[in-house]
């Protein structure tokens, strides 16, 4: 079974048991509970020394402070921290964080399998994560999914900036076609650039062409 | 034009009062030697401007390797040259100049080159007839004396200047307390002058010990073997024999001074001493004198209107209206002070003020950052994350009807984005992306996000306050929008114009009174705490339209 042995860090009782049952029920023998990043670390640390490893962990981001001073004060830390010895640890963040750009870094950097957020779904989705790890592939749950989209930018390309402009002037797609070749500026075929076109429907909620270039209008963009 | 006599005595002054100029000048080249003589001696009106301009530029070079003494030998020599072609006003800018130039200087030479000074400006306004201001430095140079024979020359010039405006009595006693002063001093040379010059004002006094003191003034000389003091002493002497009547021995005594005329070499002593025979018989010598007077005359005449003619009359008229002037702009000026004065502390108290209230803004707003980010993470580790723990325990519950986990759930969410909205930036990331992940967090299938130029904007030069701000008041529009707008369309576009971020905000939704709440005035208040603008333009069905100007 590929996860026998699972560690799990979060703050919160309830949680924790959901989690805790569904990992039993898809196999796991061991599941070591912890409420403080400094807590996992030290199982963590103490299952390595004994050659007897953890082969996931399931971790939130933001944990509680309380009483108990902590060194490592959240999940990025506990993460970053248990990366450095173990490289083939399977971990899996568990949190409501949802800014996209520090998802992103949690797989960009600290090489997390799988995000799951939470919300109501978060149980089916932590079983899809698992899956998703027993396939070698990364998980990530649909509400931040951006994240991960390989086009960050929502800056409208030049091309279509011309596009539009050449539209709005009255060119149809063969003259924008031609002034395309014109310029230099590719693509320029004339099925592109109706695809182009149709892409920026989508992207302006647009019916047709001429609501396209009313919209983009109506918006001061051109 | 001044009547020889004046000229004259002039003449006899300047040769004693600079020797230490003069050999300063002597060990240049013939050209600074030649520029020095004609400021001294004006003739050669080419000359003269080029000498100006020489010493005009030594004492700029001077002044500027703050090389004070040397400075200072230039103005004078300036000074003096203007004074000689009748040139008092800018004679008295200069020495004035100089004056203020001699508290920059700290040579030991400098409280002899401000007793010169002030002997400069005294001669100055004795020959503008300014004899009262004249006493006035001649006595405040006295201050500055060091030695007897320092006070001894200034009491002479003083001396000189009461005996222009024929106040001959203190004028002989001023001379007298000179020689008083020089007694225990080996100066014979200023002794015989004192002398001289006692003479000269009792025989215009009339008073009969003219002689004894002419002729105490004539031994002494005698031993000096000084022909100038000499010339002075026989043209004295004749003059005095010529009131009393004694035409023979006045005419001894202006032979004599004829003679040593030859000696000197200057026709301006011959032509003085002639003057005297003239007056005395009239015969060939006489003829001889006019041809030398006429020459001389034209040569002056010429010299004279080539430099002053007009300066002079000018000079005077110029003197009476720039007191009305001076008066006049005084008045004005205390006005001007008053209401400049009025200006600036208005023009300071508002900027100020300003200034207050803007750091009080930042600083009210980095603030309120600070606590929104505390709420954000208290709302987001507590209060979503409890409700969070609810919704899924019941979930586990078979019973629980489905609107109420709904209901729950929507709890959950809008505490996430309570928490979203008011959450900072994450320090030191890439604010290009993290503004990009806001923004797109609020996509939807139901409502498109367009930016234009975002990714052209340099943020680097934004400070975090900035930055944090930009992205506050963004992520503020977008929920707003989210809510209430019904925009299906939303565009952003970023513009660097003119050192300034243009931020433009549109979208296609209902317009109208859009921002609920005291969204609008947050916004405001945020973007003028770092300095900005924003505007609000909104019109129903024609969409939200946002400008922001940082």
């Amino acid at each position: 079974m590929m996860f026998r042995k699972v560690l799990i860090a979060e703050d919160l009782g309830w949680n924790t048991r959901n989690i805790e049952e569904e990992v039993k029920r898809l196999g796991a023998q061991e599941v070591v509970v912890t409420e403080y990043c400094d807590d996992a670390y030290i199982k963590f640390l103490r299952a390595l020394n004994d050659e007897d490893p953890f082969d996931l962990l399931i971790s939130d981001l933001s944990f509680k402070e309380d009483h108990r001073t902590q060194k490592l004060k959240s999940g990025d830390e506990l993460i970053s921290a248990v990366r450095k010895y173990q490289k083939n640890l399977n971990i899996i963040v568990f949190s409501m964080e949802e800014r996209l750009q520090r998802i992103r870094f949690l797989f960009e950097e600290l090489k997390i399998n799988a995000y799951v957020f939470k919300s109501r779904q978060s149980i089916n989705h932590l079983s899809a994560a698992l899956d998703a790890i027993t396939n070698n592939k990364p998980y990530i749950s649909h509400q931040v999914a951006k994240a991960l989209e390989k086009r960050h930018s929502l800056d409208i390309e030049d091309y279509d900036f011309i596009l539009l402009k050449k539209l709005s002037s009255g060119l149809s797609n063969k003259e924008v076609s031609d002034y395309f070749k014109e310029h230099d500026i590719s693509p320029n075929g004339i099925s592109s650039i109706e695809k182009r076109i149709n892409r920026l429907r989508i992207q302006f909620k647009a019916n047709n062409a001429v609501h396209l270039i009313s919209n983009a209008k109506d918006l001061g963009l051109i | 034009m001044k009547n020889p006599h004046l000229s004259f005595l002039f003449l006899v002054f300047s040769f004693i009062q600079f020797p230490a100029i003069g050999q300063q000048a002597i060990n240049k080249d013939t050209t600074v030697a030649n520029y020095y003589k004609v400021l001294l001696n004006p003739s050669n009106p080419s000359i003269y401007n080029e000498a100006i301009r020489y010493y005009t530029n030594a004492y700029q070079k001077n002044l500027k390797q703050k090389n004070y003494t040397q400075a200072l030998y230039n103005l004078e020599l300036l000074a003096i040259g203007k004074f000689n072609i009748g040139a008092y006003n800018d004679s008295e800018t200069i020495l004035v100049e100089a004056l203020k130039l001699t508290k920059k200087d700290t040579a030991r030479s400098t409280t002899a080159t401000r007793k010169r000074i002030y002997y400069q400006l005294s001669l100055l306004y004795k020959n503008l007839k300014a004899y009262d201001k004249s006493l006035a430095l001649q006595r405040r140079s006295l201050a500055h004396a060091e030695t007897g024979t320092d006070s001894a020359q200034i009491m002479i010039t003083i001396s000189n200047v009461l005996r222009e405006q024929q106040a001959y009595a203190p004028a002989s006693d001023t001379l007298k307390y000179a020689f008083k002063m020089l007694k225990n001093i080996e100066s014979n040379y200023l002794k015989a002058y004192i002398l001289d010059n006692l003479g000269y004002t009792e025989l215009l006094a009339k008073n009969d010990s003219s002689l004894v003191h002419l002729h105490e003034s004539l031994a002494l000389r005698k031993k000096l073997n000084d022909p100038h003091g000499l010339f002075s002493n026989y043209r004295h002497l004749a003059l005095y024999h010529k009131q009393a009547d004694n035409l023979d021995s006045a005419n001894t005594y202006a032979m004599q001074a004829l003679e040593l005329s030859y000696q000197i070499e200057d026709p301006e002593y011959e032509h003085e001493a002639l003057g005297i025979l003239v007056n005395l018989k009239s015969d060939t010598l006489a003829q001889r004198f006019k041809f030398l007077s006429d020459s001389i005359n034209t040569v002056k005449q010429a010299n004279r209107n080539t430099y002053a003619a007009m300066e002079y009359d000018v000079e005077q008229e110029q003197q009476k209206t720039q007191q009305a002037m001076l008066e006049n702009e005084r008045q004005k000026r205390i006005n001007t002070l008053y209401l400049s004065g009025i200006v600036l502390l208005l023009v300071m108290g508002t900027g100020g003020l300003v200034w207050m209230q803007q750091r009080k803004k930042t600083r009210l707003l980095k603030t309120i950052r600070q606590t929104e980010a505390s709420i954000s993470k208290k709302v987001h580790d507590g209060l979503a994350n409890d409700t969070f723990q609810v919704l899924s325990e019941l979930q586990n519950l078979n019973s629980v009807p489905e609107h109420i986990l709904d209901r729950l759930d929507k709890i959950y969410i809008e505490t996430r984005n309570i928490s979203k909205d008011h959450s900072p930036l994450i320090e030191g990331a890439n604010f290009k992306d993290q503004l990009t992940s806001r923004l797109n967090s609020y996509k939807t299938e139901e409502l498109s996000i367009i930016t234009r130029n975002l990714d052209q904007i340099n943020w680097t030069v934004f400070s975090q306050l900035k930055k944090d701000t930009i992205y506050m008041v963004l992520g503020e529009l977008l929920t707003n929008a989210k809510k209430h707008s019904e925009a299906s369309l939303i565009l952003l576009s970023f513009e660097s114009k003119n050192k300034h971020l243009h931020i433009n905000y549109s979208d296609n939704g209902i317009g109208g009174p859009v921002i609920k709440g005291n969204g609008m005035e947050n916004m405001e208040f945020r973007i003028r705490a770092i300095k900005g603008t924003i505007n609000f333009e909104s019109e129903s069905n024609k969409g939200f339209k946002v400008q922001i100007v940082l």
